[in-house]
């Protein structure tokens, strides 16, 4: 059970809930600037809840195409969003695969483990191709505000179950 | 062969079928990421045709949205009208003696240029055109706007707002021009400080203010002191305002733009005819 799949019970409708939710974050990136939200870590993070055992391949081949969207929206050099949501599926995988699916606890650990290899290696490639230090405060804001959303997307998911059980 | 290759994917489980097609699909995306291919002639077309589709499919999304924010802009314009009138009110005589001031001295200007014998240096055109995206996160900090090479847009365009400078033109598709801001990490902007013409190199740090570098005469810069572009390297024409000194801590200096980049709805783009990239 994921955060995509609490609102309806038909796999499909939870399908296409996931993918307008992830299709307009990504367009709302043309609209909406912050420096307190980085958007490819949201992003990252619908992927990671979405990455349980149920999942099918298509998934996969559909954050390919929206990676080469983003990348056409955003003017990003092609292949660069698509790796990034690749490696947030793969980090959800393995975190429901050695973890289980309910653990949603211990699954922050390893969230943060991928988000900060994320950062540092965005740190480091801004660094070696521009010869710009990105402001580790800037990155630590976003890194924070990224856990309270997964924080808040816990609690929310375990309040509906709770409701639902009873 | 092929067959054994087919039956060792459908012989694994389904959880391990879904990990190697990730595994691919990621080292083909670096691949892609890290290859020249996006530099080629064939990945430029194909980003000119996919983002005229993407820009087309997120505006649709986003006009709600977009239509609610562009609402509280315009309130809050509108009190920026009010009260800038009211103050204008209480400076009229004061700013008409300014302007008088203003007229004498470029009449006076354009006498000793002429009989200094001066080519016209301000011999460009404008061309205005509506942002339609502006786009920032930590380093990417791009302002798309509707005007392409249909409408006689060139790569290297300098861009300027009401009160000054604001970026160049990085791409141009068919209508729309992607311009790189003055913030961009990637922006090198060759300026002069204060009257006495400190040559320097301005650059872009993200949400921050851009900063100078390579200043030889870093110490002589002084808080206030107004930034311009210098004309060196011929992309941007000279004279245009970019800002002012804000801020001097040991050897970072920053500028503040005199543009606000973050609410720009349209834009001038400089036909300087000598300097832009054909």
């Amino acid at each position: 059970m994921n955060f995509f799949s609490i609102f309806f019970r038909n796999q499909d409708l939870n399908n296409l809930f996931f993918h307008l939710i992830f299709f307009t974050t990504i367009s709302l990136q043309t609209v909406i600037s912050s420096q307190y939200i980085n958007f490819f870590y949201i992003l990252g993070l619908f992927i990671f809840i979405r990455a349980d055992y149920k999942y099918s391949l298509g998934l996969i081949f559909m954050l390919l195409i929206y990676g080469f969207y983003q990348d056409s929206l955003l003017n990003l050099p092609f292949g660069s969003s698509s790796m990034i949501f690749l490696y947030f599926l793969f980090l959800g995988q393995i975190s429901s695969v050695i973890l289980g699916i309910h653990s949603n606890l211990s699954q922050i650990y390893i969230y943060i483990i991928g988000l900060l290899f994320y950062s540092l290696f965005e740190f480091l490639y801004i660094f070696f191709k521009y010869n710009f230090l990105l402001k580790l405060d800037f990155i630590a804001i976003n890194l924070l505000s990224s856990f309270i959303l997964f924080l808040f997307f816990t609690k929310l998911i375990n309040f509906i179950l709770g409701k639902n059980e009873k | 062969m092929n067959r054994n290759r087919n039956s060792f994917f459908y012989s694994l489980s389904s959880r391990s079928k879904r990990l190697l097609l990730i595994i691919i699909l990621f080292f083909a995306s670096v691949l892609l990421f890290i290859s020249n291919y996006n530099e080629t002639e064939s990945a430029k077309r194909i980003r000119a045709i996919s983002s005229q589709y993407s820009y087309l499919l997120s505006s649709t999304l986003t006009t709600p949205i977009n239509m609610l924010m562009n609402g509280y802009d315009k309130i809050d314009d509108i009190k920026k009208v009010y009260l800038e009138n009211e103050r204008l009110k209480g400076n009229q005589l004061a700013e008409s003696i300014s302007f008088q001031e203003i007229i004498s001295m470029k009449l006076k200007l354009e006498k000793y240029e002429s009989l200094l014998n001066l080519f016209d240096e301000n011999d460009y055109s404008f061309s205005t055109a509506r942002v339609i995206s502006n786009i920032s996160n930590n380093y990417i900090n791009t302002i798309i706007v509707k005007s392409g090479s249909k409408n006689g847009i060139k790569t290297g365009m300098p861009i300027i707002g009401l009160k000054g400078l604001v970026g160049f033109i990085d791409e141009v598709r068919n209508n729309t021009s992607v311009g790189i801001l003055l913030t961009n990490i990637n922006s090198r902007i060759p300026v002069s400080i204060s009257k006495n013409s400190y040559q320097a190199i301005m650059m872009g740090q993200d949400f921050n203010r851009p900063k100078i570098i390579f200043a030889k005469e870093k110490r002589l810069i002084k808080v206030g002191d107004l930034v311009s572009t210098s004309g060196k390297g011929g992309i941007y024409p000279p004279y245009i305002l970019v800002g002012k000194i804000i801020n001097i801590e040991e050897d970072n200096v920053e500028v503040q733009l005199f543009e606000d980049i973050d609410s720009l709805s349209h834009v001038r783009l400089i036909g300087f005819n000598q300097n832009t990239v054909e």
